[in-house]
C-alpha cells in the first residue's frame, strides 16, 4: 500500500523538520555595509558593520529626522569570522549579510594582507553574496562610513550607487565585485580596485587602487584622472564625454558626449616580441561648443573637431600604459587577457615571465572618432 | 410486486391527514372518490377539469377515461405510485378499483430572477427557480433542438426528489451518461433537500477540496455546457442545476467571457487564473520571504518591510492567520446577514478593525494590505465551490509557510499539484487540457481565443 505510506511520509516531511531557522525580519540585523581595516594598536584586524536601524528611517508623517538610520559597530579580532561573532555582544539583532551592498576596505589593510586570505571569508560563507562590489580607500574607513549621504539614508549604499554611474563619466570606474575578485586572484592576475575618498565629508569616487598579481597586495593608486584611459582599455566605455580644451582645438573648448565606444585588441607576435594594438572607435554628439566661428551646416566641419577628439583619446590611453608599463610595471590592465586568447601558444610558453615581458611590450593606440550629430540647435547659420 | 389495492384502506389512510380532501361522488350509485392536496393543487382546475366532467359522465355509457378529453389520465397500480403522485400534485381518481390521476399540480413557485451568486454584465439575466418544469422550460428558451433529451429519475426513500437529466443527442458521450445514470441510481437517501446535497452524493471524490460536479443557476451556462457534450442534472426544488463532468478549466470560464470580444476577455480570463493563483499564494509567500528567505526582498523593501514590522508584538505567521480568519469571519458574517445590516459589516471590519489594528500597532500594515488583496483575488472567483476549496488551501500554505519557508510552500503546491492531477470528474482529468496536455483545447483555458466564423463552435 504505498500510498497509505506516502501521506504519513509527507506529513512527517513537514512536521518532523520543524522550523528551525525562522527569523522573523525585524529580528534580523540587516548589513548594508562593511567596513575592513587594521588595528595598528594592537596588531589585529577591524570590521565595521553598517547596521539598518529601521525605527529611525524616517516616514512621510514625521520628517524630523533625529538622529541617523544606522548603526557603525566597529571591532577588532584575530579573524573577521570571530569579529561577526562577536558583534551580538553588542547588538541583540544577529548580522544578517544577505543585503550587504559594498564592502570598504583601507589600503593600509591590503598593505598588510593579502587580498586572497582577505577576501576568504566571503567567498566561503555562503551567506555572502559573491555580486557584493569591493572598494578600496585611503582615508579612515569608519569616517566614510559614518557620513550622512543626504539623499540616501546609508553611506554604503551611496558608495555603491555611485558606481552606477560610470556609463555618465567615465573617470568613475566600473564595479568590481567579490566574485569578480575570487576570478582574477585564482587566475593570478593583477587587477584595480575602485578606490573612494572622503571629499569635505561627502563620499568620493576618486579613481582605484592596484592589486598586484604576486604578493596579492596593495601597491599603488590611480589617480581620477587616468581612469578614462583606464576604462578605454577595459572596454567598459558606455557614455560619458569628452572634453576638448584649446590646446587641441583652436576654436573651443568643446564638450563632446560619447554615444558608445568600442575596443578591439589585435595582437602579434613577431619574433618573440608581443605586439598589440588597440582600435578604439568612439561614436559621440557634439554637447557644448564654446567656439564661435563654427557652422555645423558646412560640410567638414567636424573634421577637425574628429581630429583633436583622436589625439585627446590617445593620450589618454598612452598615459595609462605608460603608467603601468614604467611606473608600477604591473599588468594591472589585464592585457594579458588577449595575449591569452589570441595567442595562446606564446601565451603557454611565457605565462610564466609576463612581468617581465609586459614592461617592454609595444602597444598601439588607434582612435577613430565620430561625431554623429550636433544636437538641436545652432548659432552661426549665416 | 404488484399488490392489490385495497381502496378502502387507502381512503381510511389518507381521510386521517386534514390536508387531503376526499370528496365523494355518488353518480347513480356508483361511488367515485376524488382525492386531492388542495395546498399544491390548482383547485379551479379539479372544479373545471374533473369534477364537472365527472357529473356529466355515465358510468354506464363509457368507462371513466372517456369522460376528460383534454387531461391525460394515468391508471394506477401501485400504493407507492398513490402516494408520488399525489404528493406531486396530482389529482387521484378512485372508481372501484380502479385509480386514475390527473395532473392539476400548482406548487408555490418564487418568479424568474436573475441569480445573486452568479453576475455578468452582458448575456440572459434569468435564472433557474425551484420548479423542475419552469427549469426545464426556461432551458428549453436558449436550447431549441430536438437533441436536447431528458430522463426522469426519482430519489429518495423517504421524500421523492424528482431528477431530471438532460443532455443533448449525439453530443454527449455515452459512458458518461452510463456513469450519471448508475450515480443517481445509486443514490440511497432518505431525503434530499437541495442540488448542493446531490452534488455530494453524486462525487466520488469525497475527501477532495475541488468540485466534482459544477453549480450554476444559468440556464445559458447549462445550454452551453450541454452542447458541449455535459450533462445537467436537475433537482425538483433547487435552482441550482448540476453540470458534470467539471474541469478547473470550465469552473473559471464565465459567460461575459464569450460576450464580449476576445483579445479583452482573453485577458481578463489570464488575470483571473493570476487572481486565483495570487489568493491561494500571497499571505504564504510574503510569510516565507519575511520570516525565512530575507536576501529574496529587495534591500529598500526589506528596510522597509522591517520598519513596518517594528512593534509588532505577534510573529509573522501569527499575525497572517489571525488576519485571514478575520477576513474569512468577515466574509461569512456578511453572507448571513441580512440585507440591510450588510454594508455594516463591511465598514466595521474594513475601517474599525483594519484601521484600528494597524494604528494600535497590532499588525503591520503591509500585512493588511498583503491579506486584503489577497481576499480581494479571491473575489474574483465566481464559482464559490472553487473559492472555499482554494481559500482552504490558502490556509495550508501558510502553515507549510511558516513551518518551511519556500521549500515547505513547494512542497505543498506538489501535493495540490499531485492532487489536482490524479483527480477525475466523471473519468475527465481535472486539469484537463493543462494535464494531460491538449493544445488545441488551449484555445478556450487560460485564454479565450476568437470565434470561428462560419458554421464553427468553440471547442
Amino acid at each position: 500500500m504505498p500510498r497509505k505510506i506516502i501521506f504519513p511520509g509527507l506529513v512527517m516531511l513537514f512536521v518532523l523538520t520543524g522550523c528551525w531557522d525562522i527569523k522573523e525580519i525585524e529580528d534580523v540585523g540587516i548589513i548594508t555595509g562593511m567596513g575592513l581595516d587594521v588595528d595598528e594598536e594592537n596588531d589585529e584586524l577591524t570590521m565595521i558593520n553598517q547596521y539598518v536601524v529601521p525605527g529611525k528611517i524616517p516616514t512621510q508623517q514625521s520628517s524630523s529626522q533625529q538622529s541617523v538610520p544606522y548603526q557603525n559597530i566597529s571591532q577588532s579580532g584575530k579573524t573577521f569570522f570571530e569579529i561577526i561573532r562577536d558583534n551580538s555582544l553588542e547588538s541583540n539583532r544577529p548580522p544578517n549579510y544577505t543585503h550587504l551592498k559594498s564592502i570598504l576596505a583601507s589600503t593600509t589593510l591590503f598593505e598588510k594582507e593579502r587580498a586572497d586570505k582577505v577576501i576568504d571569508l566571503f567567498i566561503r560563507d555562503h551567506e555572502f553574496r559573491r555580486t557584493t562590489p569591493v572598494y578600496l580607500t585611503r582615508d579612515p574607513v569608519l569616517d566614510i562610513l559614518s557620513t550622512d549621504p543626504a539623499k540616501e539614508f546609508f553611506p554604503s549604499i551611496q558608495i555603491k550607487s555611485l558606481s552606477e554611474n560610470s556609463n555618465k563619466n567615465n573617470k568613475n570606474p566600473t564595479n568590481l565585485t567579490i566574485g569578480d575578485m575570487s576570478q582574477l586572484i585564482s587566475e593570478m592576475k593583477s587587477f584595480l580596485i575602485p578606490g573612494i575618498t572622503l571629499n569635505e565629508g561627502k563620499i568620493k569616487s576618486s579613481g582605484a587602487a592596484i592589486i598586484e598579481a604576486e604578493s596579492s597586495k596593495y601597491v599603488g593608486w590611480i589617480d581620477i584622472e587616468d581612469m578614462e584611459g583606464v576604462r578605454y582599455i577595459h572596454n567598459t566605455v558606455q557614455g560619458g564625454f569628452l572634453y576638448l580644451d584649446e590646446e587641441v582645438i583652436d576654436d573651443g573648448p568643446i564638450a563632446l558626449e560619447i554615444k558608445g565606444s568600442k575596443t578591439k585588441f589585435k595582437t602579434k607576435v613577431s619574433g618573440d616580441e608581443p605586439e598589440m594594438t588597440f582600435q578604439i572607435k568612439t561614436s559621440t554628439v557634439l554637447a557644448e561648443d564654446w567656439g564661435t566661428g563654427r557652422n555645423v551646416y558646412n560640410k567638414g566641419w567636424k573634421k577637425e573637431i574628429e581630429d583633436a577628439a583622436n589625439k585627446v583619446i590617445q593620450e589618454k590611453v598612452e598615459r595609462v600604459l605608460k603608467l603601468a608599463q614604467q611606473e608600477y610595471q604591473i599588468d594591472f590592465l589585464n592585457v594579458s587577457k588577449w595575449v591569452h586568447i589570441h595567442e595562446p601558444r606564446y601565451w603557454k610558453e611565457h605565462e610564466k615571465e609576463w612581468s617581465e615581458i609586459f614592461p617592454d611590450m609595444t602597444f598601439k593606440v588607434e582612435v577613430t572618432t565620430e561625431i554623429t550629430d550636433f544636437g538641436t540647435q545652432n548659432f552661426n547659420t549665416e | 410486486m404488484d399488490q392489490t389495492l385495497d381502496i378502502d384502506q387507502i381512503l381510511r389512510e389518507k381521510q386521517k391527514n386534514h390536508h387531503v380532501t376526499i370528496k365523494k361522488l355518488d353518480l347513480e350509485n356508483h361511488p367515485v372518490h376524488v382525492i386531492y392536496i388542495p395546498a399544491i393543487t390548482d383547485t379551479k382546475q379539479v372544479q373545471d377539469a374533473i369534477l364537472l366532467p365527472l357529473q356529466e359522465w355515465n358510468h354506464k355509457e363509457s368507462p371513466l377515461p372517456h369522460a376528460f378529453s383534454a387531461e391525460p389520465l394515468l391508471q394506477l397500480e401501485k400504493k407507492n405510485d398513490i402516494d408520488r403522485y399525489l404528493l406531486d400534485g396530482y389529482t387521484l381518481l378512485f372508481e372501484q378499483k380502479t385509480v386514475y390521476a390527473v395532473d392539476t399540480s400548482r406548487f408555490a413557485y418564487r418568479s424568474i430572477q436573475e441569480p445573486v451568486s452568479e453576475m455578468t454584465l452582458r448575456g440572459s439575466r434569468d435564472g433557474f427557480i425551484e420548479s423542475l418544469e419552469q427549469n426545464v422550460a426556461l432551458l428549453r428558451v436558449h436550447l431549441r433542438t430536438t437533441d436536447l433529451k431528458f430522463e426522469e429519475f426519482t430519489v429518495g426513500t423517504r421524500s421523492f426528489t424528482n431528477i431530471s437529466i438532460a443532455y443533448v443527442d449525439h453530443s454527449v458521450n455515452e459512458e458518461l451518461l452510463k456513469d450519471v445514470r448508475a450515480r443517481i441510481n445509486a443514490v440511497q437517501e432518505d431525503y434530499i433537500p437541495d442540488g448542493g446535497v446531490m452534488e455530494q452524493l453524486l462525487e466520488k471524490n469525497n475527501y477532495s477540496l475541488f468540485p466534482e460536479i459544477q453549480e450554476t443557476e444559468r440556464p445559458t451556462k447549462v445550454s452551453s455546457a450541454l452542447v458541449e457534450g455535459k450533462v445537467a442534472i436537475f433537482v425538483e426544488g433547487s435552482p441550482s442545476v448540476l453540470l458534470a463532468p467539471t474541469t478547473l478549466n470550465s469552473l473559471f470560464q464565465q459567460a461575459d467571457d464569450y460576450n464580449f470580444k476576445w483579445i479583452p476577455a482573453s485577458l481578463i480570463r489570464l488575470l483571473r487564473f493570476m487572481a486565483a493563483f495570487l489568493s491561494v499564494m500571497l499571505p504564504s509567500v510574503y510569510i516565507s520571504l519575511i520570516s525565512y528567505h530575507h536576501g529574496l526582498i529587495p534591500t529598500d523593501l526589506a528596510i522597509s518591510i522591517a520598519k513596518t514590522r517594528e512593534g509588532v508584538p505577534i510573529p509573522s505567521f501569527m499575525e497572517a492567520l489571525i488576519m485571514q480568519l478575520t477576513i474569512e469571519t468577515l466574509r461569512e458574517a456578511g453572507i448571513r446577514l441580512p440585507k440591510p445590516i450588510g454594508p455594516a459589516v463591511s465598514i466595521v471590519g474594513a475601517i474599525v478593525l483594519g484601521e484600528a489594528a494597524v494604528t494600535a500597532g497590532i499588525v503591520s500594515p503591509l500585512m493588511v494590505i498583503v491579506v486584503s488583496f489577497a481576499a480581494i483575488c479571491s473575489f474574483t472567483i465566481a464559482d464559490y465551490a472553487l473559492s472555499l476549496a482554494l481559500r482552504t488551501i490558502s490556509f495550508v500554505m501558510l502553515f507549510a509557510a511558516a513551518f518551511l519557508g519556500i521549500y515547505g510552500l513547494i512542497l505543498a503546491v506538489f501535493v495540490v499539484s499531485i492532487h489536482l492531477i490524479h483527480l477525475q470528474s466523471f473519468s475527465v482529468p481535472y486539469l484537463e487540457p493543462f494535464a494531460p496536455f491538449y493544445v488545441k483545447r488551449w484555445k478556450d483555458s487560460l485564454i479565450r481565443f476568437k470565434l470561428k466564423k462560419g458554421g464553427g463552435r468553440i471547442e
